[in-house]
């Protein structure tokens, strides 16, 4: 069975995961991977956090917009920034843009440059037509500027990639190399929980948990800049929020992430933790909100995921970009294909998260979309 | 079968093997110190380039700018506003632990990726890095480096910067390999190192890589700076520090040809010893049908094999001693130029070749001479010594000529060019005019001795008269005698001056009691300031009439620096600065107007003249200063430009003070006054106090150590003069065995013969002493008005010391002694019939 093994390549890989580069190579029982910035932290600060971090134990009531800005008390967070864009002609892109924030220790440390807390961050654009894929990252200590976050105005940021706005008026922006998104974003609709009223449980032991929640539907407009050519596009981004200290089970290897957006006006989330045998964890769960306001829970029983065709990385490792998803309680069954196959990030822990394409139907009736797959845990030894 | 001549040849070299050994060993002492200076330049330029390289990574560009250095707000607006990745903000500073130095070099290890590797998170423990970016004053060491100050992993430890204590923890090693060149560097975040500095949110430099795009970029760079920032290649950067020293080093390897030259002269000494005494030989060869160019690539090979020994030998003991050499060029360097760690000496490739090409190449050219020589021997040989000494005779006058052409041609070199090479050009010049006209001055002074003794005792007659007999070769040793001794005498003179035009510098200049800075402080650096509460105590102390205050900074201007002295100095009537252009006036506009001072060698290294003006960057854009005037400084060979300190401060916002020099009120006792200041600053800063006496002391300390290689290069010299001269005197009087047994079989003592001999030895060499004052002072001109003035700016008056030209005679006749003693010994003790059956 694959496990998550990082590779000695990046510094960063072998900065924050523990390893001396002379000690490439025997990294011991490769830890549990969720999103990304899950691993780089568990591996970063070790399989037990600091007893000082918060932890997520009850489920609350969000409050925005405070809830958008930091929670410098746990020790991880992210913004997940994720959207089709449609340019005129039926061209279509696919934008990532992730913002993570780790606690390298609890408590209050923030001066000019000195802080406890580091940011880092993804950036990627999917061109299908173009069959080109570019992906980014940056790491930054908060420093006098160079990133951070806050509520209100909503800021969250890294150098020149930024998301920032105030009331539902936000500014996407980020660039590098050759290849620049800048979008305006109206958040017009009430985030959803997920999990327990946000409190997303990973496992059974209290606090192996998170505080979680998507703004789903976000308009979006703007342009795509690839070299010398602007496209002006238009399409549908997903947030999804997250903080927690707490680790996975061991048990857990990876996850399979969906967020699609669907032609009936609803938004189905789902994310499938998979032990070492590649098997759906007990906590495995997903949110299914619709156009009028309701918002569903499911439950591990509620879908089944089955991957259909795989693709394999550069570095050897498999990725399903094709799958069918079956909600059965609700009747419906879905057709998941990637826009084009490798979306993969050659990042500090490599991971494939891109464009997909929905089709199938639900209650007889033809339902379609398109979204986000984020895989991980994938990687080969 | 090996060719008849070789054969010859070779019985030749092995005749006389004290004598050919002597010439090896001396053209190899000459290759020796030739190489030993070449590795020793290249260990330190290479060391400097190494730390310089470690230092700034793969930086394409540095941000700089001066003093203060450039607010964190640039750097973060060159990532966030320009997008710059390839962009890392840094923190120089130099502390002391104990008695060494530190260089610590603050950094953003999350920035650190594209810059250098060994300070950059991934290189580092997750553990380190993070105490790094969490606690203040966390540092890292190399393992050499640690061990040598005696700190271990963990452990905490105590410095001073600028007056002030700091605790640093040793939280993790660098990389040994990585950092090479580095010693003593201590890496630290850039927190921590803002902390250190005193100065919160200022940066000393940023750092870029710039690769695609780079004019668009650098103009985009340019956009965002503060107008006294500027961009600038780190090639160039570097090339600007290092450039420093070029003069310094130049100057070591002139004298290190010298030491070559003059074993050539040993060479060619040897070889027309070797051609003469076997005349006989040749016109047999020659007579049984060996041919003209067989005799000269016999001869020319014995060169070859003198030498290619010789080569070898030097550049082995050059490697040898290269260390030694290395240590003092270093020390030079840091006290001079740059902080630099010179590591090991090591024999390039180039320096190996150099070292055999003059060697073989000098040996070849220098034997030419006497091949030529052994190939015109006609198979009829005529015997005898007479004729060719005629012909030597013959050539002297013409030599003498060419000597004095080349001598004149000096002259002009000197006075009509400018550059450095050329200076050095007329230096050779004039040696070798000198040399060339020295064995008909010899000869003339032998023949007027002669003259002068015909009519006293017999053993005066021979004595006196035999001086000029061996003219062939006693000439040339003579010449090199002279050569070695001017040099010798021109290098002392120079030296000598420049010590006196020193000292009354220091006299005129430091006229305060007492000078106070900040304990372990750092010249040319913003931090180094004393606390201005400090400052205030101390003019208010009762026993202090008054004080003159100094900022000393350097200005980033693009590549360079400009060292920057801004002083506000009590009225006392005189002013303690002389200038040397500008007048009245430029002390008028010095005191009043946008005008600044320079000293002599800034004004002659940017061709500045008064009545110039002068650009500096300055916060508030570039600003143009008029240059009121030139003052005498021999602080520094780079200059330095002076500026009322009022005015420094109108430009630039630093009200820093980084030296006080206390005036005490008429009668105060020195103790007294230094304790009090030292009590008013008890426990806000650590200071440094030099009574006037101990500055002007130490000064003249730094001024000899400089000199100290010099010195060193100096003797060596001497040493393969002194080989020169014995081994020719030594062979002359060989050769002149039957002469002498002819004299003894006539009646003469073998004391009389002895004394004879001697005598007539330390005659040349008295005579090699005397002629080496008047080419000694020509030399010591030429060093002081052409060299000293276009290597580093500086002028100076002449100062006619007595002792070397005794130390020039002096050695002279010691030297000629002891080149007479063993022969004169040998003559002695044969018996006139051997003497007469020999040869």
């Amino acid at each position: 069975m694959r496990t998550a093994r990082p590779r000695c390549r990046d510094w960063l890989l072998a900065a924050v995961l523990g390893l001396t580069p002379g000690a490439c190579g025997d990294v011991g029982e490769p830890p549990p991977v969720a999103r990304p910035g899950d691993s780089v932290l568990q591996r970063a600060l070790g399989g037990e956090a600091d007893p000082g971090f918060a932890r997520a134990l009850e489920p609350r009531d969000f409050d925005f917009p405070a809830d958008h800005g930091p929670h410098p008390a746990f020790r991880n967070e992210w913004w997940y920034f994720t959207g089709v864009l449609h340019a005129e002609g039926g061209r279509a892109f696919g934008f990532e843009l992730t913002f993570f924030r780790v606690a390298l220790q609890p408590g209050e440390l923030r001066e000019r440059w000195r802080s406890n807390q580091i940011y880092f961050a993804h950036f990627a654009v999917s061109d299908p037509h173009a069959g080109r894929f570019h992906a980014f990252e940056r790491v930054s200590r908060p420093g006098p500027g160079l990133a951070g976050a806050a509520g209100e105005p909503f800021a969250v940021w890294i150098e020149d990639w930024s998301v920032r706005g105030s009331g539902g008026n936000w500014r996407l922006r980020a660039r590098d190399g050759d290849l620049a998104v800048d979008l305006r974003l109206a958040v017009s609709r009430e985030p959803v929980s997920n999990g327990e009223r946000g409190l997303s449980r990973r496992s059974a032991v209290p606090g192996n948990a998170s505080f979680y929640y998507s703004v789903p539907r976000i308009a979006a407009q703007g342009d795509v800049r690839i070299g010398a050519t602007r496209h002006p596009v238009q399409g549908l981004v997903w947030l999804d929020r997250e903080w927690s200290t707490g680790a996975l089970s061991a048990d857990q290897v990876g996850w399979d992430w969906f967020a699609l957006h669907l032609d009936d006006g609803s938004n189905l989330m789902i994310y499938r933790l998979r032990d070492a045998d590649g098997q759906p964890h007990a906590y495995s769960a997903g949110t299914w909100s619709y156009a009028d306001g309701r918002v569903e829970h499911l439950g591990r029983e509620d879908f089944r995921a089955t991957a259909l065709t795989t693709w394999r990385a550069p570095d050897g490792s498999r990725y399903p970009i094709e799958w069918r998803l079956e909600l059965p309680r609700h009747d419906a069954s879905l057709r998941v294909a990637a826009l084009m196959a490798p979306q993969w990030l050659d990042v500090l822990v490599p991971y494939w998260e891109g464009a997909v394409r929905a089709t199938g139907a639900r209650a007889g009736q033809p339902l379609a979309g398109e979204g986000y797959l984020e895989m991980t845990g994938y990687a080969v030894q | 079968m090996i060719p008849l001549a070789w054969r010859a040849s070779a019985a030749g070299l092995l005749r006389y093997p004290l004598q050919s050994a002597l010439a090896v060993l001396g053209l190899a002492l000459g290759v020796m110190v030739f190489v030993a200076v070449d590795i020793a330049n290249q260990g330190a330029r290479r060391a400097f380039d190494l730390s310089m390289q470690a230092l700034a990574g793969r930086a394409t560009h540095h941000v700089v700018a001066g003093p203060a250095g450039l607010a964190d707000e640039v750097y973060v607006g060159l990532r966030r506003d320009l997008g710059l990745r390839d962009a890392a903000p840094v923190v120089e500073l130099s502390v002391r632990y104990g008695s060494e130095t530190l260089r610590v070099l603050g950094i953003d290890p999350l920035a650190e990726r594209s810059f250098r590797g060994f300070a950059a998170a991934g290189a580092l423990a997750p553990a380190v890095w993070r105490r790094l970016l969490l606690e203040p004053g966390a540092v890292l060491l190399a393992a050499s480096t640690a061990a040598r100050v005696g700190v271990q992993v963990g452990e905490a430890f105590e410095v001073g910067a600028s007056g002030r204590r700091h605790t640093l923890t040793l939280v993790g090693l660098l990389d040994e390999h990585a950092t090479r060149g580095l010693d003593n560097l201590a890496v630290t975040d850039i927190a921590s190192a803002q902390s250190l500095r005193g100065a919160p949110a200022r940066l000393t430099r940023i750092d870029l890589m710039l690769a695609e795009d780079e004019a668009r970029t650098l103009e985009a760079v340019r956009a965002l700076l503060p107008p006294e920032a500027s961009i600038v290649p780190a090639s160039a950067r570097a090339r600007a520090t290092r450039e420093l020293a070029g003069a310094f080093t130049l100057n070591l390897t002139a004298m290190s040809l010298l030491a070559v030259v003059i074993g050539l002269f040993l060479i060619y000494n040897t070889m027309h010893f070797n051609v003469l005494r076997r005349r006989e030989l040749f016109g047999v060869l020659r007579a049984i049908g060996v041919t003209r160019g067989e005799v000269l690539r016999a001869v020319l090979l014995e060169a070859l094999l003198l030498g290619a020994c010789a080569a070898a030998l030097g550049i082995l003991a050059g490697d040898a001693i290269a260390g030694r050499l290395l240590a003092l060029v270093g020390r030079t360097l840091n006290d001079l130029y740059f902080s630099v760690t010179v590591g090991e000496a090591r024999l390039s490739t180039a320096s190996l070749m150099l070292g055999l090409v003059l060697g073989v190449v000098g040996s070849l050219a220098s034997a030419l001479v006497p091949a030529l020589e052994a190939m015109s021997v006609s198979p009829v040989a005529a015997i005898a010594r007479r004729p060719l000494e005629r012909r030597v005779g013959g050539w002297l006058p013409g030599l003498a000529l060419a000597g004095a052409a080349l001598l004149a041609g000096a002259g002009v070199l000197a006075i009509s060019s400018t550059g450095l090479a050329a200076g050095f050009a007329a230096l050779a010049a004039l040696l070798v005019g000198s040399a060339l006209a020295v064995p008909w001055l010899t000869a003339a002074a032998g023949a007027a001795l002669g003259r002068l003794s015909r009519r006293g005792p017999a053993l005066w007659r021979h004595t006196l008269g035999g001086i000029s007999a061996g003219i062939s070769r006693t000439g040339v040793a003579v010449a090199a005698l002279v050569v070695a001794l001017s040099a010798t005498v021109g290098v002392a003179l120079m030296v000598g001056s420049f010590r006196v035009a020193v000292q009354d510098w220091l006299e005129s200049t430091l006229r305060a009691d007492i000078y106070v800075r900040p304990a372990d402080g750092f010249s040319g650096v913003v931090e180094n300031a004393l606390d201005p509460a400090v400052v205030e105590s101390i003019t208010g102390l009762p026993a202090v009439a008054a004080v003159s205050v100094a900022r000393f900074v350097e200005i980033a201007d693009g590549a360079r620096t400009v060292p920057l002295f801004a002083v506000r100095m009590p009225d006392l009537g005189q002013r303690s600065i002389r200038l040397l252009a500008g007048g009245e006036a430029a002390w008028r506009a010095f005191d009043t107007q946008a005008a600044v001072l320079v000293s002599e060698p800034y004004a002659f290294h940017n061709r500045l003249a008064a009545g110039d003006t002068l650009r500096l960057p300055t916060p508030r854009g570039a600003r143009e200063f008029a240059v009121a005037g030139i003052y005498r400084d021999y602080g520094s060979d780079r200059g330095v430009v002076m500026m009322r300190l009022a005015l420094y401060r109108e430009y630039w916002d630093d009200a820093g003070i980084s030296s006080l020099g206390v005036y005490l009120r008429p009668g105060e006792p020195l103790e007294t006054a230094t304790a009090s200041i030292r009590a008013v600053a008890e426990g806000r800063q650590a200071l440094g106090l030099r009574a006037n006496r101990d500055l002007k002391r130490v000064s003249l300390a730094v001024f000899d150590r400089t000199f100290e290689i010099t010195g060193v290069l100096r003797w060596l010299t001497v040493i393969v003069a002194v080989l020169a001269i014995v081994t020719s005197l030594g062979a002359l009087q060989l050769e002149r065995s039957r002469e002498l047994a002819l004299l003894r079989a006539l009646g003469m003592t073998p004391l009389q013969l002895a004394l004879m001999i001697v005598a007539q030895t330390v005659l040349l060499g008295l005579f090699a002493g005397l002629l080496a004052v008047p080419v000694g002072i020509a030399l010591s001109q030429l060093l002081i008005h052409v060299i000293n003035a276009r290597a580093f700016g500086w002028s100076m008056d002449f100062v006619l010391l007595a002792s070397p030209l005794a130390e020039a005679l002096a050695i002279g006749g010691a030297v000629a002694l002891l080149a007479g003693i063993v022969p004169a010994w040998q003559s002695a003790r044969r018996t006139p019939a051997a003497g007469l059956h020999g040869e």
